[in-house]
């Protein structure tokens, strides 16, 4: 089977996404990432990676309401897709298989 | 005040952005920013702001979406445009067939008449110093373009602020030998070193400032030094002359341009013959073109002021009294029609407006043609124009599609026109006796020029379609019928008709006079007797060849004379202070033996003819004509026998008197003709011949005179050619006016011929109907015919009196011309009748045979 290969910020995007549900936005989903991840990402990447996504059908978009704040403009509002869940989802079993299959010899322990 | 984010970043976003992308962009920008303003300050937030829109300027997010719903660019329309066009062509071939044919006629005719004019007026401009050069000329009892030789060097002394004094000497004839081989040569000049100064000629071979200078050199023109050396270097080479000059090639240049005053095929030297010539004398018999260069800033008012006291220094008070000198400006010299004795005739400046005109007219019928055909057929489009108009046409924009079709056709017809000149171009040397190359029409003036016609001729056909077309009611239109009669313009198309018409008739009766006045000057009685008599120069031992040709059963009379009655060289004053006459007036004066008279039947009035004189016999006793002794006041021919005049500064007797005969062209008035016995003249052999085996008379002739003179070339010429030569100039007019006439002729009959075949579309109904009723086919065909014979009436009335007006105009240039007849108009109108009748009588008659069965179904 044919699997979409995400890159690896692409992935984060759409996992905030997914956490974001119903509010996701350009700048919803950049300060979220900021947050979680606490890198500094900017908008232009962030807006590059949704279209991305959207043009491989991991994400679906509609326009959302216009505020005032945003000068009277409507956002776009995205939420994941079938094939973006399943994607995820694949990618989380390959990583969870992959953990599962490390001997405690393999990695140097951290200490959190 | 609320923030704003800064201005230029929005603006370039706008710009560089995708539509479909730049919505939630902006917004999202907008919502940082204002957060931004809350939390760092306006200043900050407004720098990063930029900076977050200098980022978005990535392909990404400026790559349009691709838009698949459909957008009528400007392109599609054109698309549409050429669709129906072409469409409406192959619909109707024969229209766009007699517009295209008839267009390209006329744009042809156009063209050539163009390039015609062009070189005409541009006669000698190819000298860089041509608007400050005049050729010297002398205004005594006559206009005349030589001068005394003696006038150049005294003209050098006294004006020395002239930049340029150059002598040229013309020859009509001379014999070239080259190693063994002879030729006789027509038109070669003297020229001295000056010369090339004057004129700017394209050296191929020497040095212009050197190759005149010296004695016994030559310079030939390109086909010349082909002619006689083949594809060998001419440079150098010797050429005898007349049998006594040995000549050196110093030089060779290109052939002379189409439109210059000059001709000639070689130079001499003018220091080979100077040491011959007459130096000294004002009134000397030799003479040649003087050229003159004037410095930028003199007037040549200035110079002629300064004339008389010039003449008067050089040769007194007498000569000063009787001549002037005149600087006649060299662009002007293809012009004037004052100086009729020149090697190339003048052509007047009306002729080549004329000219003009007639190019002017033709388009102008093509243009006609296709209106009228336009307008007519605007009906059978009316419904096209209201469907455009419905979906929201601009009026514009259909003026445009009209333009625009008749654009295609015009090009279309363009193409045709510069292939037809193309072809036509090689004949307009013996057709119309003006040389046009190819090249010329690469020139980019030329090339601006017919762009220029050819955007007229789309303005002039296409612009009242167009309006009329265009200015359709979409109600109307839609409801109306293709066989409804006309829409809009029937008046207008009338008074086009009645133009065309006009303009083919004008065209008409001007062929038809110049072709009389043609005739008249060729077969007109002139005097004398024509018929079977050639004329040679006599050569070496006269009294050899007298004996020989008594001897020749063929030759029925000859007779040996300084000149036959169509040939003048010389002129001489006359004056008769007996019978009060003290000043001089100028001659003829033809040296003639006692056959003569009766050779060439001229009529003797009264007294005796011409006989014969012993060797040393002193008395001199003339024949003179009548208009000579009406000049002295004698209205009696039988009174002038016995009177006293003085002829060349000698008395003589009148001993007879003969009718006036014609020995120049009907250009001029019969001039004062003096006939006397002189044997030391008998520089021409005139011979008559019998009619049969004229072929093997003139070959004995040829082989008689070839032996007694081996070192020359015979030559002879026919005296009615002779005749015929002098109206060249007119024959070519002759050819001209056929062609050009006949062009219009024919784009008139075909924008006719169009017309009535759509007028028998659109009445197809009503003509079955006629026929149900019981109407006849000649009937019908009257029924067409009628309003075309109305027309043509009227457009007669107009071009009657216009092209009386305009060819008497032309007429009047000659001396003696027939008078134009009743009999000449009612050709012209019975000519259009018939190419009318023709035209209509096709179509109608069609029309009226079509079985009214058929036409009244239809729809």
């Amino acid at each position: 089977m044919r699997r979409s290969y995400l890159g690896e910020f692409e992935e984060v995007v759409l996992l905030t996404v997914a956490v974001l549900a119903e509010g996701a936005y350009g700048v919803a989903i950049t300060d979220e990432l900021d947050r979680q991840t606490g890198r500094a990402v900017s908008i232009s990447a962030v807006h590059a990676a949704l279209h991305r996504l959207e043009e491989k059908g991991m994400l679906k978009s509609h326009l959302g309401e216009a505020t005032a704040e945003r000068g009277g403009r409507r956002k776009r509002l995205f939420s994941v897709t079938m094939l973006g869940s399943r994607t995820l989802h694949d990618i989380r079993a390959v990583r969870e298989q992959l953990w599962g299959s490390i001997s405690p010899q393999g990695l140097p322990a951290v200490s959190l | 005040m609320k923030n704003e984010p800064p201005r230029w970043a929005t603006r370039l976003l706008e710009i560089f952005c995708a539509p479909h992308l730049l919505e939630e962009i902006q917004g999202d920008l907008h919502e940082r920013f204002l957060r931004r303003t809350r939390l760092f300050g306006e200043r900050e937030a407004r720098l990063r702001y930029g900076w977050e829109v200098l980022q978005f300027l990535q392909p990404q997010f400026l790559k349009r979406k691709p838009d698949y719903s459909p957008k009528p660019q400007v392109t599609d329309m054109l698309r549409n445009y050429f669709t129906i066009a072409y469409r409406t062509i192959l619909q109707q071939k024969s229209y766009a067939f007699i517009n295209v044919m008839g267009l390209a006629l006329g744009l042809a005719a156009c063209i050539l008449i163009f390039l015609v004019v062009r070189n005409e007026l541009g006669y000698d401009s190819f000298n860089r110093k041509a608007n400050r050069t005049y050729r010297v000329t002398v205004h005594g009892l006559d206009y005349n373009p030589s001068v005394s030789f003696a006038v150049a060097p005294a003209f050098r002394t006294d004006f020395p602020e002239a930049e340029q004094v150059s002598q040229f000497f013309y020859q009509r004839e001379g014999q070239v030998q080259v190693g063994n081989e002879k030729f006789l040569e027509e038109s070669y000049a003297f020229a001295d070193g000056q010369f090339p100064q004057v004129f700017d000629f394209e050296w191929l071979a020497g040095n212009p400032k050197t190759a005149l200078q010296e004695p016994n050199t030559i310079v030939l023109t390109e086909t010349m030094a082909h002619k006689y050396f083949g594809d060998a270097d001419a440079m150098g080479k010797t050429i005898r002359l007349d049998n006594e000059k040995e000549l050196r090639v110093s030089g060779v240049i290109r052939d002379l341009p189409s439109n210059t005053h000059l001709n000639f095929n070689f130079l001499v030297s003018w220091e080979t013959v100077r040491k011959d010539m007459n130096l000294t004398d004002f009134w000397s018999i030799q003479g040649g073109y003087l050229y003159v260069v004037l410095p930028e800033k003199l007037h040549p008012k200035r110079v002629e002021a300064r004339i008389p006291a010039f003449i008067r220094k050089n040769w007194g008070k007498e000569i000063a009294k009787g001549a002037a000198l005149l600087l006649q400006p060299l662009r002007e010299i293809h012009f004037d029609k004052r100086y009729l004795t020149q090697i190339t005739m003048p052509r007047s400046k009306e002729t080549i407006y004329g000219l003009a005109g007639v190019a002017i007219v033709i388009i102008l019928t093509a243009c006609i043609n296709f209106v009228n055909l336009a307008t007519a057929q605007a009906v059978r489009r009316s419904k096209e124009v209201g469907i455009r108009k419905a979906l929201g046409a601009f009026r514009g924009q259909l003026i445009g599609q009209v333009l625009g079709e008749t654009t295609l056709l015009v090009s279309m017809a363009t193409l045709l026109a510069l292939l037809a000149v193309l072809a036509f171009l090689p004949f307009t040397k013996p057709l119309l006796d003006i040389r046009l190359d190819a090249s010329q029409l690469a020139e980019p003036a030329v090339i601006a020029m017919i762009s220029g016609i050819v955007l007229i001729t789309i303005l002039l056909a296409g612009l009242y379609p167009a309006f009329i077309q265009s200015g359709f009611q979409p109600i109307k239109a839609l409801r109306a019928r293709a066989t409804d009669t006309s829409v809009g313009g029937m008046t207008v198309r009338k008074g086009l008709v009645i133009l065309q018409f006009a303009i083919t008739q004008v065209m008409i009766i001007g062929t038809l006079v110049v072709a009389s006045q043609m005739d008249y000057f060729v077969n007109q009685d002139m005097g004398f007797d024509k018929e079977a008599v050639v004329s040679f120069w006599t050569g070496n031992k006269a009294d050899v060849m007298r004996q020989k040709l008594r001897d020749n059963p063929g030759v029925e009379q000859f007779s040996f004379a300084s000149a036959g009655p169509a040939f003048n060289f010389n002129f001489t004053p006359f004056s008769s202070p007996e019978l009060g006459m003290a000043d001089d007036d100028v001659t003829e004066l033809k040296l003639v033996d006692e056959n003569y008279i009766p050779m060439y039947h001229l009529e003797m009035l009264a007294g005796e003819p011409i006989t014969k004189k012993a060797e040393g016999d002193t008395s001199n006793n003339v024949v003179v004509n009548q208009t000579l002794i009406r000049r002295l006041g004698i209205q009696k021919d039988a009174d002038a026998v016995g009177k006293r005049v003085r002829v060349a500064g000698a008395q003589a007797i009148i001993q007879g008197v003969v009718r006036d005969f014609q020995s120049e062209s009907k250009h001029k008035k019969i001039r004062a003709c003096v006939l006397t016995y002189n044997s030391k003249a008998f520089w021409q052999t005139s011979v008559k011949l019998k009619p049969q085996n004229l072929r093997e008379t003139l070959a004995k002739i040829e082989q008689e005179w070839s032996e007694l003179n081996p070192e020359s070339i015979f030559r002879y010429e026919f005296v009615d050619e002779h005749i015929a030569k002098l109206y060249n100039q007119e024959e070519k007019m002759y050819n001209a006016f056929r062609l050009f006439s006949g062009i219009a002729i024919v784009i008139g009959a075909l924008g006719l011929f169009g017309l009535v075949s759509l007028m028998a579309v659109q009445r197809t109904k009503e003509v079955g109907v006629r026929k149900v009723l019981g109407a006849s086919v000649a009937s019908i065909v009257l029924l067409f015919s009628r309003e075309f014979i109305w027309l043509m009436l009227i457009a007669f009335v107009l071009a009657a009196p216009l092209a009386w007006y305009g060819m008497d105009l032309w007429l009047r240039e000659y001396a003696y011309h027939i008078q134009i007849g009743p009999a000449i108009f009612l050709a012209a109108i019975l000519v259009t009748f018939v190419i009318a009748a023709l035209t209509v009588s096709y179509q109608s008659i069609k029309a009226a045979l079509v079985d009214p069965v058929k036409s009244l179904r239809s729809e």
